[in-house]
């Protein structure tokens, strides 16, 4: 199945995309795909998502098709999930 | 909210296009001469709401910004010009904004808003809207909100993206329920420009206007998210966060 992944801000300038398809196989959760995404990205995505312990960092909104989720809650993906990374910003 | 004398002739005709908004009219008009906004920080985003809120009518303006205007202040903050360089920025702004609207009552704060002072400018008024770049100054904001039941609008900025969301307290999530803690990586100079921050300080404008005057739909509970590079806008549910110094995911 194909999830479609959106970064903001710093994180979005960090793994050098805004957006991107990642290809996964049926039954997998959101904690596979930060798994998946912390594979692929290294450092660029890690550093702004996860704590030293691979915790994700307080400061970090997961949003599964336009609904806030926790990663604790561990949600399934579907086909065409939309999940974005929305990193916290501030000031101008 | 305070009671301030009926609408006179001249603002009447000052304000005579925006009492046509269906829903609004004198009744609201009134409303925004009867309230007390208070906007933290007069940057690319404060001075902008501020400005608007000034023109849409707003009585009362509790304004809090520190520090005098430099030359990189210039390129978005509105209320901030080159003849005041080295000035504070806070009369900086009180003139520019008694120039467009010389009926307005101005509170001018020359400080940030902090744990010391924000309980006190937060009981004043009736909307808060928060423009602060840095996390301890929301936290404390939003603190003093909560503690005051005064709706809260956040607005942020980075790059050409921007967040606006509107907080309910004790209804809708809060500013803690979505960072509980400062974010590791924030730094508090970040690219920039002016068209970006008035962007969503116009619509943070708006979000306070609504609020006052029970215009339409806020942002409670949603997160306005926009990229202007590509011009995709989304709007996320938010979630009160369960043991949230706030209470929403409780109550």
């Amino acid at each position: 199945m194909i999830i479609n992944v959106h970064y903001t801000a710093q994180l979005k300038s960090s793994v050098g995309t805004a957006e991107e398809e990642i290809e996964m196989s049926q039954g997998k959760r959101l904690k596979d795909l930060v798994e998946d995404l912390t594979h692929r990205h290294g450092e660029a995505f890690s550093k702004y998502v996860l704590d030293e312990q691979g915790d994700l960092l307080p400061a970090v909104v997961i949003c599964l098709n336009d609904q806030q989720v926790s990663l604790g809650d561990n949600a399934p993906l579907t086909e065409g999930a939309s999940v974005m990374f929305l990193t916290a910003i501030s000031g101008g | 909210m305070e009671q301030r004398p009926p609408l006179t002739e001249h603002e009447k005709a000052v304000y005579e296009w925006q009492t046509w908004v269906p829903g609004f009219g004198l009744e609201g008009q009134q409303r925004l001469k009867n309230a007390t906004v208070l906007v933290s920080r007069l940057g690319g985003l404060g001075g902008v709401v501020a400005y608007e809120l000034a023109a849409a009518g707003v009585g009362r303006l509790i304004l809090a910004h520190a520090g005098n205007v430099k030359p990189s202040d210039l390129n978005r903050q509105l209320l901030m010009t080159h003849d005041w360089l080295g000035k504070p920025r806070i009369e900086s702004a009180k003139r520019r904004l008694l120039e467009l609207n010389p009926r307005l009552d101005i509170v001018a704060v020359p400080e940030n808003i902090s744990e010391e002072n924000a309980d006190a400018l937060v009981a004043e008024c009736d909307v808060v809207v928060d423009c602060a770049p840095l996390f301890e100054e929301r936290f404390a904001m939003n603190a003093a909100s909560l503690r005051h039941g005064v709706p809260l609008v956040e607005c942020a900025m980075y790059d050409m993206e921007f967040q606006l969301f509107t907080v309910i307290p004790g209804r809708t999530a809060c500013v803690r329920c979505l960072f509980p803690e400062r974010p590791p990586h924030w730094r508090r100079q970040f690219p920039v420009f002016g068209a970006v921050s008035g962007a969503v300080a116009c619509l943070g404008a708006v979000e306070a206007i609504k609020l006052i005057a029970g215009l339409g739909d806020t942002l409670a509970g949603r997160l306005l998210v926009a990229d202007l590079r590509t011009m995709q806008f989304r709007q996320v549910q938010l979630q009160p966060r369960c043991g949230c110094e706030c209470g929403a995911a409780e109550g």
